[in-house]
């Protein structure tokens, strides 16, 4: 069964809208949700957590319509948003009463197993925390209820790259029970090419693309060439340049062009700032 | 909805001391021989603003953000700002009518004490139920300058008593008058709640 499944998904703000996004993440799989500021990610994590209305379209998690008993749904989600939302007073002992009473599944010594490998104080105030505490302690909260999926918006911001590449294995090691998933938005490209199994760009509220990583990385090349040499090639065979006073770097697809021409693998990130960004 | 109530008795606890302190403080002053009506209603209308304090408070910190995403429904989230409300209430009005009973009894009549203990509690109920509709829909800055307003409401009402003549020591209602306030109180607080669930379910978090 897929974790979530999005069809036809709209929503309308005054001088944006997302619009018509389909998406579907199979369990057991982690999709990186990649798109600039004000791309739509969070207005889409929003609308899967039922937090603001959806002017149409449809969203199931895990078969279930999130209109429909969002709240038992969403005893299976654990969320980090990029703000931690928790009150400045209450300690981590105290967040741990809250959140006992508020999820049939919380883990007690699970969570305070969460605190201690992630070095987290118990009795010190959430508003004397670093950022990077807070987003720690955002994920501790969010794995200790045993959920099936993960809802993580900008989660790894904040985190020095030490720490981050501890959590970010944390939700890897998350997806190794087949039965969960990830969904995960991050600016931090190299975080989601590093344990994503699907990406999808996100552009202005339109979905650029949702496809398997290594899919979309076999397709896609980076090409450096002068600006004549691009011109010899179809146009559909680039999907995005950027001129440079040295010549042309040039997002081409790998079985469109020729086997001759020399081409370099391409990360994700510059993948998603070439589609977006014809020239810079 | 237990750890809702539970986080906040720890907010209360931390940002609303104050709030205790003067409420004690002002306990006693009821206690002594120039203590008016003032001293009884003036700790209820504090009391009652907890809530609001409360919401303002999850505002700054994200907290109302983040509870779109915990399983609780719009109306448990909007029902445990009005369970404070009343919670604040009926500590307070118990602690008035201690007052109460030991200014006037022996001499006077137990059923006077339930008398103004049930009139005090519908007094205690007016702020939550009037600015929460309005915080729901509104934010919680707008609705604090909905509460000044019933602060200033209330207080020119006791100036023109003042002005009339001397606050009263106390009030002195029957038991009929006092359930009928009560009464009429637990309408409006309900249909408040109904407003605010109504408002908050509209709301984009």
């Amino acid at each position: 069964m897929d974790a979530l499944d999005i069809r036809n998904l709209t929503k309308h703000y005054p001088g944006f809208t997302l619009d018509n996004l389909n998406l579907t993440l199979p369990s057991g799989c982690i999709m990186g949700l990649i798109g600039e500021n004000g791309a739509g990610k969070s207005t889409t994590i929003k609308l899967i957590l039922d937090m603001i209305r959806k002017d149409s379209g449809s969203i199931r998690i895990w078969g279930k319509d999130n209109a429909e008993g969002i709240r038992d749904i969403k005893q299976d989600i654990g969320v980090v948003l990029d703000e931690v939302g928790l009150p400045g007073c209450l300690t981590a002992t105290q967040v741990e009463h809250i959140m006992r009473h508020t999820f049939k599944n919380w883990d007690a010594p699970l969570y305070a197993s969460t605190l201690k490998q992630l070095s987290l104080p118990e009795n010190k105030p959430f508003n004397t925390f670093s950022r990077g505490m807070k987003m720690k302690l955002g994920v501790a909260i969010a794995l200790s209820h045993h959920p099936r999926l993960l809802i993580l918006d900008e989660a790894t911001s904040g985190l020095d790259p030490v720490v981050r590449d501890e959590v970010v294995e944390m939700f890897s090691e998350f997806t190794r029970d087949e039965n969960h998933a990830v969904l995960m938005s991050s600016h931090i490209v190299s975080d989601l090419e590093k344990i994503c199994d699907y990406i999808a760009f996100l552009h202005k509220g339109k979905l650029l693309l949702c496809e398997e990583k290594d899919e979309l990385l076999a397709q896609y090349a980076l090409l450096s060439c002068s600006e004549a040499q691009l011109s010899q090639l179809s146009p559909a065979a680039v999907a995005g340049k950027r001129v440079t006073p040295y010549g042309v770097e040039a997002l081409v697809r790998r079985e469109i062009v020729s086997t001759g021409m020399p081409v370099r693998p391409v990360s994700l990130e510059e993948l998603f700032i070439l589609m977006v960004k014809e020239e810079i | 909805m237990k750890g809702l109530l539970l986080k906040d008795f720890y907010m209360s606890m931390r940002y609303c001391r104050s709030v205790l302190i003067i409420v004690a403080v002002f306990f006693l002053l009821s206690l002594s021989p120039d203590g008016n009506l003032f001293f009884m209603l003036y700790p209820l209308i504090l009391a009652g603003a907890i809530p609001m304090s409360l919401i303002a408070y999850e505002e700054r910190d994200n907290w109302t953000t983040y509870s779109g995403t915990l399983p609780y429904s719009r109306a448990q989230l909007v029902c445990t700002k009005y369970l404070m409300g009343l919670i604040c209430g009926v500590l307070t009005c118990c602690l008035s009518m201690v007052g109460i009973a030991l200014r006037t009894l022996p001499d006077g009549q137990i059923a006077q004490v339930f008398a103004q203990g049930m009139m005090l509690l519908a007094l205690s109920l007016v702020s939550p139920a009037v600015t929460l509709p309005f915080i729901f829909k509104w934010g919680p800055e707008k609705g604090r300058i909905l509460f000044y307003v019933v602060l200033v409401g209330v207080s020119g009402l006791s100036g023109a008593v003042a002005s009339i003549g001397q606050i009263p020591e106390t009030l002195t209602v029957s038991l009929a008058a006092g359930a009928a306030a009560l009464g009429v109180m637990a309408l409006v607080f309900a249909l408040s709640y109904r407003l605010s669930v109504l408002f908050y379910r509209k709301r984009e978090l």
